[in-house]
């Protein structure tokens, strides 16, 4: 393969929190072919997502800036027209036409589309088996109530089905796509795989089946008692009876990891077969996290507590192995773009708000001391997390999806002693507090007034033009 | 009062005749009110996806779980 930049493969596992990965800690055997990737790389042990939703979330990876400094700031149907404007309106570098600008060949192995799909000179999203059994359902509507039950006899028959009509499971039809890129693709590549599976509604395929927990599922019941929107508490209770409960849940989380784990692992082995493992950079990673329960939140990511925004960050550069050494300094997702144009040789782009994460990778060197952590899709919030604290701020009164106020007005953890964030400590610590909240308030003004310089740029740029 | 270098200033002075401002002052205002005007205009860049994107997205994230939020 006649090339100097390294090839950049680039999985991102939606929903993956980083605690539930076995080179996280986690107790339970979920993730040996990332635990393996992880060895021949670098960890970030305290890496963060700039927000808990995936739309923003890659769209910060791919800019390298805040939600409120490139302007999405929705998920899915939430997303405006003028927030696609601002977004467009900045004329912002994103780092797949970065990389294809770069000579790369640019492939996106996902379904967003969108923006999303900018710069990916090929798209997943019209090829997958969910769309093929969508246009054949509706080719069929005319059978009417036949054909519920024949297409029970179709899943009966065929398995295979009954999992890809619920829509998200492509992990193995894009490994599958990534396989051949691999094996077939000359130029440098840049391969961006966004896996669902690990996402409610955690379809993993075939589980054990686990005998009930009486008190996980108290408590489980126990929140939800408190949601105050009955779609919300019908979808979870729909759930709860199909997966066995509460551990039933728990147990389809870490199952659907697994599958995610052994098709990274095939994308490992695909690149060692070619020889090109060495000369390609790897990086694993989740668009934010999931709280399975945590902090008065069934299953599902909302809220800016650590296990909705801690995401796991693995970076294999090309060339030498890195004999798996741990970071314990902060990252952030604003980080990954510059790190990656470094690692592959490139400049810098210029309007992210990123920093390169070479210095800690090279020499264990803090590169941030702070995180900004958004969230405006469901609840209005804003947290600093630093080394040692974490401040959260949630302005609105009660969150979209669960009908209910999640936490106080402002809150403060002390993270070395409570890294679960049990115990808050805001009126306590005033001063710290103080502290927390003004620095809080200073990053989200510096992200806005970059936002307003670039717009104005930009309209300036189209006067002169 | 805004100070500008000698330099700018016979730029603008011979700019503002070719435009038919002998007043470099009246110039110097008609460019800076183009300027704002623009800078506060609310167009953007009409970008728009199709509905057929728009409905297969929707779709997808209904079968994930997010419901009317």
């Amino acid at each position: 393969m006649p090339q100097d930049k390294p090839n950049i493969v680039f999985v991102l596992i939606d929903a993956l929190r980083a605690g539930n990965l076995g080179c996280y800690g986690y107790g339970k055997t979920t993730s040996p072919e990332i635990d393996r990737i992880a060895l021949d790389g670098v960890l970030f042990e305290n890496a963060f997502s700039a927000t808990n939703c995936t739309d923003p979330s890659i769209t910060s990876i791919f800019t390298g800036i805040n939600p409120s400094g490139h302007g999405i700031v929705h998920h899915g149907n939430g997303v405006t027209k003028e927030e696609i404007d601002e977004f467009y309106s900045q004329k912002l570098e994103w780092l797949p036409s970065y990389l294809q600008k770069a000579g790369y060949g640019t492939y996106g192995l996902d379904w967003l589309g969108r923006w999303h799909k900018d710069g990916f000179e090929y798209y997943f999203a019209k090829e997958s088996r969910f769309e093929l059994i969508k246009r054949t359902n509706s080719k069929l509507a005319f059978l009417g109530p036949l054909l519920e039950p024949l297409r029970k006899m179709r899943n009966l028959v065929l398995p295979s089905f009954r999992v890809s009509e619920n829509a998200y499971n492509d992990g193995s039809e894009i490994t599958e796509k990534a396989i051949e890129i691999i094996r077939t693709s000359e130029a440098p590549f840049f391969i961006f795989l966004h896996y669902w599976d690990v996402h409610l509604p955690y379809n993993s395929g075939r589980m054990k089946k686990r005998a009930r927990d009486e008190k996980l599922d108290k408590e489980f019941l126990g929140i939800l008692s408190a949601y105050r929107k009955k779609s919300t508490t019908d979808y979870y209770m729909r759930l709860f009876r199909e997966k066995g409960g509460a551990a039933g849940l728990l147990e389809a989380y870490d199952q659907s990891i697994r599958r995610v784990d052994g098709m990274v692992g095939a994308i490992a082995e695909a690149l060692k077969e070619r020889g090109i493992y060495g000369k390609t950079i790897i990086i694993v990673t989740s668009d934010h996290g999931e709280s399975l329960m945590e902090h008065g939140i069934v299953f599902d990511h909302h809220g800016l507590y650590d296990v909705s925004v801690r995401v796991p960050l693995i970076i294999k550069p090309a060339g030498p192995g890195q004999s798996g050494r741990r970071i314990r300094h902060l990252a952030s997702h604003l980080d990954v773009f510059p790190t990656l144009a470094e690692l592959a040789g490139l400049g810098a782009p210029e309007t992210a708000d990123g920093k390169s994460l070479l210095p800690a990778l090279e020499k264990d060197a803090p590169v941030r001391e702070l995180v900004l952590l958004e969230e405006e899709h469901l609840q209005n919030a804003r947290a600093l997390r630093t080394a040692d604290a974490k401040y959260i701020r949630t302005d609105s009164s009660e969150c979209r999806r669960c009908g209910m106020r999640h936490g106080k007005p402002e809150e403060l953890y002390e993270i070395v002693s409570d890294p679960e964030e049990l115990q808050d400590v805001a009126s306590d610590k005033g001063g710290k507090l103080g502290e927390m909240r003004r620095a809080c308030a200073e990053s989200e003004k510096k992200i806005l007034r970059m936002k307003n310089r670039r717009l104005q740029d930009s309209k300036l740029d189209e006067l002169e033009d | 009062m805004v100070t500008v270098s000698e330099d700018l200033k016979k730029k603008l002075e011979e700019k503002g005749k070719e435009s038919g401002f002998d007043d470099v002052r009246e110039y110097v205002h008609h460019i800076l009110n183009r300027f704002m005007k623009k800078l506060e205009s609310g167009r953007g860049t009409g970008k728009q996806f199709s509905e057929e994107e728009e409905g297969r997205v929707k779709e997808r994230l209904e079968a994930l779980g997010y419901l009317d939020d």
